[in-house]
């Protein structure tokens, strides 16, 4: 997987590509752990992502709890299948996903 | 990995089908000693005498039993688990018509039967004491042989041999306090047995409680074609000791009409050879046993490989175990005639040589013995049948009439070598290297795509299982957002498993990934050596319980079942 930041102000983009499975999530939490102190805007690129598993939900759900306490958290460019994923854990209610 | 898998699997039903096996064995040796010393000869005779009554039913109990769960394990093997039960439940119900009409034929006919079998005069009224207990007790000596097999099928050997202890351990404490304390004499004897029976049939039925047990009661009648199948199919097992019993029967005759004043010493060997060869053939039937009930699922999952393994595995044990107790045999073969009784320099020369030439045909008996076993759990029924009634019976008979007129106790025991030999070195290697592969091969193969591989169990494995399957399904050109869901579901049971299911820690635990494409939907089979676990009924935090969602939501089928060793998911996508 591979793992794009762009940080602007207090607004981080992260662009992911790849799969995001129980081998990459450790590496994008590692990444996520450094990255979110001062952000109150974080945008998730999943436009190149290909895959997510349970792992990359539990990164997620664990980045949206931090965020809700210091701003917004949004995902976009979510593909098909990946967006089924979500629908069918209740990903859709907690997440924000345009 | 795929040969530990099946070793793994044939080595736990050997060591338990081994203590049953052994265990029975021991136990009659026991029963009859206590009879003889509490009761008397007359006793002893009686229990002699009821034994063809034993051995009938154990001809219909293994015969039924044998055959049934050969289909029952293919149909298993097959994750077929409602026609699976309806065969359970077939047999059970044929063993129930048979044991009740041994029941009624026996009650009706008990004087003429005891008579039949030898208890005239003196000894018909202890007869009459013994076998109408028995004769009651039918239903009870069919069905447990049956339930004994099929639980073996479902998963639980081991349930099966603490049946057997229950059922050993109850005789022989029973047998002391009716005939010894209360004074019951043979009756008590017959009380014991079958309160013994009803205790370990009462085992049993525990397994059908268990949570995780496939097959379960319920009311299914036998198709005509169900019993002839398993009366085929379990002839070859079920009869072997019914012939075992007919061929004593002639060669005590033969010993005492050629024994040339020596016939009653002759007849007294041959029964050392008979009781201390039965220690081996224990073994060799657990062994048999096991191979039947291993090879059966592994026929109904189509794997030859597994089968061609637990195989070779089989014959490798019973080799060196015949090895084994041939050397100790040979070795000790004076001290183990003289600790039956046998005395003077003629008897002992003359039974410590007939034992030592006996004890070659244990070198061969095993590995006739579970190949015999194996053809039976292909469905090679008539070449099994064959087998057995060629070793057990004509071979075996025709030789001795050949070599005991002229040769007595020693041409006895000429007679078990050549016979096993011949069986083993005349015509297995055509039989078994010839078509034994191919016919696994073109008989157990899938015809459609399939893909198995093995893999240890551990977190850096599931990548590799990722890469795999990617590229599986690239190969078979699988669509996009179906080759996502088999993998994501493929990573998440795996990753269940690891969190949850790894309880034994010291245990290598291996995984087995199965791709079958049906026609368009993909059959996707999960097998893993770790302790009993259900990932569909893991509890776990809410991601782990969102795994499982997508997993039930996506598949179209999805089941768990626990056979031989192993955890099975299956999935339909």
């Amino acid at each position: 997987m591979n793992i794009e930041k762009t940080l602007n102000a207090n607004e981080l983009t992260i662009a992911l590509t790849g799969r995001l499975d129980t081998t990459t999530a450790p590496q994008l939490e590692a990444e996520l752990k450094t990255s979110l102190d001062g952000v109150s805007y974080l945008l998730l690129d999943f436009d190149g992502l290909e895959y997510i598993s349970s792992a990359g939900l539990r990164v997620l759900l664990s980045t949206q709890k931090v965020m809700n306490k210091q701003g917004k958290m949004v995902i976009r460019h979510v593909n098909e299948t990946i967006l089924e994923v979500f629908e069918v854990t209740g990903f859709t209610d907690i997440l924000t996903i345009e | 990995m795929e040969a530990q898998f099946a070793r793994s699997a044939y080595g736990h039903f050997l060591i338990w089908g081994v203590c049953s096996s052994l265990g029975v064995t021991v136990s009659t040796l026991v029963d009859a000693v206590l009879i003889g010393n509490i009761v008397g000869s007359n006793g002893l005779a009686v229990a002699n005498i009821a034994t063809p009554v034993f051995l009938v039913y154990s001809l219909f109990g293994l015969t039924i039993g044998v055959g049934a769960n050969i289909l029952i394990g293919r149909r298993l093997g097959a994750a077929d688990v409602d026609e699976a039960n309806r065969v359970f439940n077939a047999q059970v119900f044929t063993g129930a018509v048979i044991g009740l009409s041994c029941l009624v034929f026996s009650v009706l006919l008990q004087d003429e039967i005891c008579q039949f079998l030898g208890a005239k005069e003196a000894l018909l009224p202890l007869g009459k004491q013994y076998l109408t207990v028995v004769f009651y007790s039918a239903p009870l000596f069919v069905l447990y042989h049956i339930l004994a097999v099929s639980v073996r099928t479902d998963g639980d050997p081991k349930l099966a041999a603490i049946s057997s202890a229950t059922v050993i351990l109850t005789n022989l404490s029973l047998d002391i306090l009716f005939m010894v304390i209360l004074g019951w004499g043979i009756f008590g004897a017959a009380v014991s047995l079958c309160i013994a029976e009803a205790l370990g049939m009462a085992v049993l039925l525990l397994h059908f409680t268990k949570k995780y047990a496939l097959l379960r009661f319920r009311l299914s009648f036998p198709r005509l074609a169900d019993v002839r199948y398993f009366v085929v199919n379990g002839f070859g097992v079920g009869s072997a000791s019914i012939f075992q019993a007919a061929v004593i029967f002639v060669f005590n005759i033969l010993l005492l009409a050629h024994g040339t004043g020596q016939g009653v010493m002759h007849v007294a060997i041959f029964g050392v050879i008979y009781t201390m060869s039965m220690i081996p053939f224990a073994v060799f039937d657990g062994a048999g046993s096991a191979i039947a009930t291993v090879v059966s699922i592994f026929a109904g999952e189509k794997d030859g490989k597994s089968m061609l393994t637990v195989l070779g595995q089989g014959i490798k044990i019973v080799s060196l175990a015949g090895v084994l107790v041939t050397v100790v045999f040979l070795l000790g073969a004076g001290e183990i005639v003289r600790f039956f009784g046998i005395a003077g320099d003629t008897a002992l020369s003359t039974a410590t040589l007939a034992f030592r030439v006996f004890t070659a045909s244990i070198l061969f008996a095993g590995i006739n013995t579970v190949v015999t076993a194996f053809w039976q759990a292909l469905g090679r029924a008539r070449l099994a049948g064959a087998m057995s009634v060629l070793r057990n019976f004509i071979l075996l008979l025709a030789l001795g009439f050949a070599l005991i007129p002229g040769y007595h106790i020693i041409g006895l025991s000429v007679a078990f070598v050549c016979s096993e030999a011949i069986c083993l070195l005349g015509i297995l290697p055509v039989l078994l290297f010839r078509s034994s592969k191919s016919y696994v091969a073109q008989k157990f193969q899938f015809a459609n795509r399939v893909h198995e591989k093995y893999y240890t169990i551990h977190t850096g494995s599931i990548a590799q299982v990722s890469v795999d399957l990617g590229q599986l399904c690239g190969d078979w050109k699988i669509s996009s957002k179906k080759a996502f869901f088999i993998n994501l579901i493929v990573e998440e049971l795996i990753l269940n498993i690891i969190k949850f299911g790894l309880k034994d820690k010291g245990k290598k635990h291996y995984i087995s990934i199965k791709l079958l494409d049906n026609g368009g939907e993909y059959i996707i089979r999960i097998r893993d050596n770790v302790s009993t676990y259900n990932p569909f009924d893991s509890s776990g935090d809410e991601i782990d319980r969102a795994a499982i969602k997508i997993i039930t939501t996506k598949a179209k089928y999805y089941d768990y079942q626990r056979k031989l060793i192993f955890n099975y998911l299956y999935l339909i996508i």
